[in-house]
């Protein structure tokens, strides 16, 4: 029935029918386009035509939406028609057909909308027909929404620059919601059921199979707007349900929760004579719809009751407009968050707007891992939670913190119009754990043992049970903490001229803290008896060093496979003979100060490295007999730089990150813009270095190019109408967050984009 | 279906090359305070600017200051500004301090799933557009660099002039030394 409803000829005779008919006798028709084109070195390639066409008149509105992209710049290729819809209005009766989005209360039971930013586009093609009067409003839905998202949870068709979704989940919807009002109060009712076919990883045979899934959701909502005071509270309950027709590994693998999502905000303005013009808004959320340990987050996959997308409640976090703090945003998880942020925001004596942000949040639940005594760990381990709901986001490393801190002032000084800004931020973006147990080879108190003798006390050479009893202890998490400063300054020059100054700065830490400990000796075999673990493979000692030495390489091997360059070469080969000459560089493995061919080695294990040989049950897996004891609580950094001798990394603890934007421009024709960022170090992770363009090799006559984005943008207003943006150059890629929902962005490296938006 | 797909883009051309008149659709608008208003309620009196704008927009932001004092300064007229914030509900009550906070006088309405915007053919933030009594639109200007106050200005007085409404000139420069007294904005 829908497929006939929504097929296209029936819509353009629909069109023509109506065209010829009274009601489109007052037409109103137009329409924009948007043409996105880029290229870049690191092919980094998209191309993509929007066009929105409208029509409408006192009753009837409609919008066709055109995509022809190959590729698009993130989702999926479309060559067609995207989007549609048809709205009919008579006075307090609304009727819609076709792509819908709405939005009921502040989102915890509904909120459509399509992100391009982020690739997330959860309206739902169907029907909806509303009531609207001054004092209460009725919203009917009904329809089916597609959902297409990245995961690389999901083993098919994974991209690997994360541009193509690769997961499809099938909503089949319908709901209702009721709002009144009543002089300044307003209180709302919904209720929104979903049947969904939910693509999942088959857990026996890891193939791609799905599942048929039920979410319900009620909600309540009431809202207050007063002279002074604003307020509002939702709440909403969820309750998903598999289909009783599911195989019975999916009930078994995952279990569905029920839980409640809590929204709330006051805004107070005040107006005494002192504080006249300050406002405090104060929000609170409690996202409680799953549980979810913190290697499963962001598991939509496995956790399929966590998959409902067309929930998209407040993030109670800062959008900010500086670049480095946006980077810093974090992923809000909309089914299990809590968190808090108050702000303060006022004139200061005349000379500009204060504001004070605070906001903190994390996880609903500390999480840890369990396993039951005297059994292997590594085969026994889950993490467990306290089932407790929690009022106030957690510090501990487990509940994954965020806090952030901001400060800023801006306002005019003459022309001038000034922001400066100050933030401190904190987070916890991960956490790991995982134990691991083995049996120590003795008899201990408790273990069971045959009794031969029938002396009931365990006499050596007795068969007994060997429980165990060791324990490896692994934990580690991710940190961030940074702080930034960002600026701007417009000056306005008068007849239309204006210069525009941007700087950022951000001293950022990130790393990853280890904590590894044994709780008893590891056990070996002692095979000759002498109460030490002895190495096992054999090796003839050519330097009789009493070392196994791997062959070490002269700098002549290392320029042979690309480690040193052709313009590093006079530094190595100082006698410049082209060959390896005593007293030139070579990788000392042993230190012994030789040069040491590779010696002979009888590698037992096949692992190409010398191995001790006697029996280790090497529970931390170091490949090394190891004592009892914390004997791992190190920090690594996330940050290194390159020494330009050795070629080698140097870990770096703090990334000092640059972001000078300089822009000209002429109102209402032009405007352009230079964008200079740099960082002092490198960073581990899917970032690839920069590409050098033309742009930088002129630059790098005056400023040192090495690790810099360079871009250069032009605007330029055709008409009212009309507008062109023009960017050549680097940027850096990087993860980038919009409301709450992030995505990993490639570097554009060395390329131009081109964007056209016409109005017509 | 690429055939298909340009028949239906050349039909609605045409239709539009047929009947198309720069008007303004009549939209209905939740309000900031939870109630809905169409737009040809604030047409009512006279003309109006309809101004697209988000928090996190700093060129919105920069260019909001002068719409307020358009609309202080144009309300005998009739003349109106009408804000349509595209924030998502993720931010909704900032928006409402932020307006209250800036003493911002002119009235605010929510678009938070940006369905007005689309249906409005926004494409840039800010989008600034100019409509007059009968809902045509006379002015449409997308973006802001510092300057373009005035062509919005004088885009107003051209449509005054156009209907015969009487009004008094704007100094632009004047009016901010005036609110500097008031202690309402800074700008000195």
């Amino acid at each position: 029935m829908l497929k006939l409803i929504f097929n296209k000829q029936i819509i353009v005779s629909f069109i023509l029918i109506l065209s010829n008919s009274d009601l489109f006798s007052q037409i109103t028709a137009g329409g924009n386009s948007i043409l996105k084109f880029g290229e870049s070195k690191n092919e980094f390639h998209y191309s993509e035509v929007l066009l929105n066409m409208n029509l409408s008149n006192d009753y009837l509105e409609t919008w066709f939406q055109f995509e022809y992209s190959k590729p698009p710049e993130i989702g999926m290729s479309i060559n067609g028609l995207r989007k549609f819809r048809i709205d009919y209005s008579d006075g307090p009766f609304e009727l819609s057909v076709g792509d819908i989005y709405k939005i009921w209360g502040r989102g915890l039971i509904l909120n459509q909308f399509d992100d391009q930013d982020v690739n997330l586009d959860n309206g739902y093609r169907g029907l909806s027909f509303s009531i609207i009067k001054d004092n209460y409003t009725i919203d009917l839905i009904s329809g089916i929404s597609n959902i297409h998202r990245i995961s690389q949870d999901y083993w098919q068709n994974i991209d690997q620059e994360s541009r193509k979704p690769n997961h499809l989940s099938k909503h089949s919807m319908f709901g209702s919601d009721l709002e009144f009002f009543q002089g300044p109060f307003s209180l709302g009712l919904s209720f929104l059921q979903s049947r969904e076919n939910h693509p999942i990883n088959n857990p026996i045979t890891m193939m791609a199979d799905s599942i048929n899934v039920i979410h319900r959701i009620n909600g309540l909502r009431a809202g207050y707007e007063g002279g002074r005071l604003a307020s509002y509270l939702e709440l909403s309950g969820k309750n998903t349900l598999l289909s009783q027709s599911e195989s019975q590994i999916y009930k078994e693998n995952f279990n569905p929760y029920n839980g409640f999502s809590l929204f709330g905000n006051i805004n107070y303005y005040f107006q005494s004579q002192l504080l006249d013009g300050w406002s405090l808004t104060m929000e609170y959320k409690n996202y409680n719809t799953t549980k979810l340990n913190t290697s499963d987050k962001d598991n939509f996959v496995k956790n399929y009751d966590m998959n409902l997308i067309f929930t998209q409640p407040p993030t109670v976090l800062r959008e900010h407009s500086s670049v480095f703090l946006a980077r810093l945003i974090p992923q809000v998880n909309f089914s299990d968050e809590v968190g808090y942020q108050f702000s303060l925001v006022g004139p200061i004596m005349g000379i500009g707007y204060f504001t004070l942000n605070y906001q903190a949040a994390s996880r609903t639940n500390l999480w840890g891992k369990t396993y039951p005594d005297t059994v292997n760990a590594i085969l026994s381990t889950k993490w467990e939670s306290d089932s407790a709901v929690t009022v106030l986001p957690f510090s501990e490393k487990s509940g994954l913190p965020y806090n952030e801190l901001y400060l800023e002032m801006e306002g005019y000084i003459k022309n001038i119009r000034y922001q400066f800004g100050f933030g401190i931020t904190n987070k916890i973006p991960e956490y790991h754990s995982s134990y691991n147990s083995g049996k120590n080879g003795v008899w201990d108190n408790g273990e069971a043992f045959d009794d031969l003798n029938g002396n009931n006390i365990y006499d050596i050479g007795e068969n007994f049970t060997d429980l165990y009893s060791i324990v490896n202890e692994k934990i580690d998490n991710k940190t961030v903490t940074a702080i930034t400063i960002p600026s701007l300054l417009n000056y306005n020059l008068g007849n239309g001229w204006s210069i525009d100054l941007k700087y950022e700065f951000q001293k950022i830490k990130s790393g990853t803290k280890y904590y590894n400990s044994l709780s008893s000796d590891e056990v070996f075999y002692d095979s000759n008896g002498n109460g030490v673990w002895d190495i096992a493979e054999l090796f003839e000692d050519s330097n009789g060093d009493g070392i196994w030495n791997q062959a070490e390489e002269t700098w002549y091997d290392l320029w042979q496979s690309g480690l040193i360059p052709d313009e590093q070469l006079y530094y190595y080969d100082t006698d410049g003979d082209g060959l390896f000459s005593e007293g030139e560089y070579f990788t000392d493995a042993d230190g012994n100060g030789m040069w040491n061919p590779s010696e002979n080695l009888i590698d037992e294990d096949g692992d190409e490295i010398w191995d001790d040989s006697e029996y280790l049950e090497d529970l931390n897996n170091d490949g090394v007999w190891t004592k009892s004891g914390v004997y791992e609580d190190r920090y690594q950094s996330n940050f290194y730089s390159n020494d330009s001798k050795s070629g080698l990394s140097i870990p770096e603890d703090f990334q000092n990150n640059h972001l000078i934007s300089l822009g000209i421009g002429k109102s209402p024709y032009w405007s352009l813009s230079l964008t200079v960022e740099s960082s002092s170090t490198y960073e581990y992770g899917p970032l690839k270095n920069s590409v050098v363009n033309p742009l930088e090799s002129f630059l790098g006559n005056i400023i040192d190019l090495n690790n810099k984005w360079i871009a250069l943008e032009f605007m330029v207003n055709i008409n009212s109408n009309t507008r062109l943006d023009l960017m050549y150059g680097t940027q850096r890629g990087g993860i980038i967050c919009s409301n709450g929902i992030c995505r990993y962005v490639e570097p554009f490296d060395d390329g131009f984009k081109l964007a056209l938006s016409t109005v017509f | 279906m690429i055939k298909n797909t340009i028949r239906i883009i050349y039909l609605l051309m045409f239709l539009s090359l047929g009947y198309s008149q720069e008007k303004i659709p009549n939209l209905r608008l939740k309000m900031l305070n939870g109630k809905y208003a169409k737009v040809n309620d604030f047409l009512k009196d006279g003309p109006m600017i309809i101004d697209f704008w988000a928090t996190w927009c700093e060129p919105c932001k920069k260019q909001m200051k002068y719409l307020n004092i358009f609309n202080n300064h144009f309300k005998e007229t009739g003349f109106k500004v009408l804000a349509v914030n595209t924030d998502t509900p993720k931010s909704m009550s900032k928006v409402k301090s932020y307006v209250r906070t800036k003493k911002f006088e002119f009235d605010v309405a929510v678009d938070p799933n940006s369905q007005v915007k689309k249906k409005m053919k926004v494409l840039q933030m800010p989008t600034t557009i100019l409509v007059d009594k009968t809902g045509e639109i006379v002015f449409r200007h997308q973006g802001y660099l510092p300057g373009d106050e005035h062509d919005i200005l004088q885009a107003i007085y051209g449509l005054m002039d156009k209907n015969n409404i009487s009004y008094e000139k704007l100094d632009l420069n004047k009016n901010n030394k005036k609110q500097i007294k008031s202690g309402a904005e800074v700008d000195f």
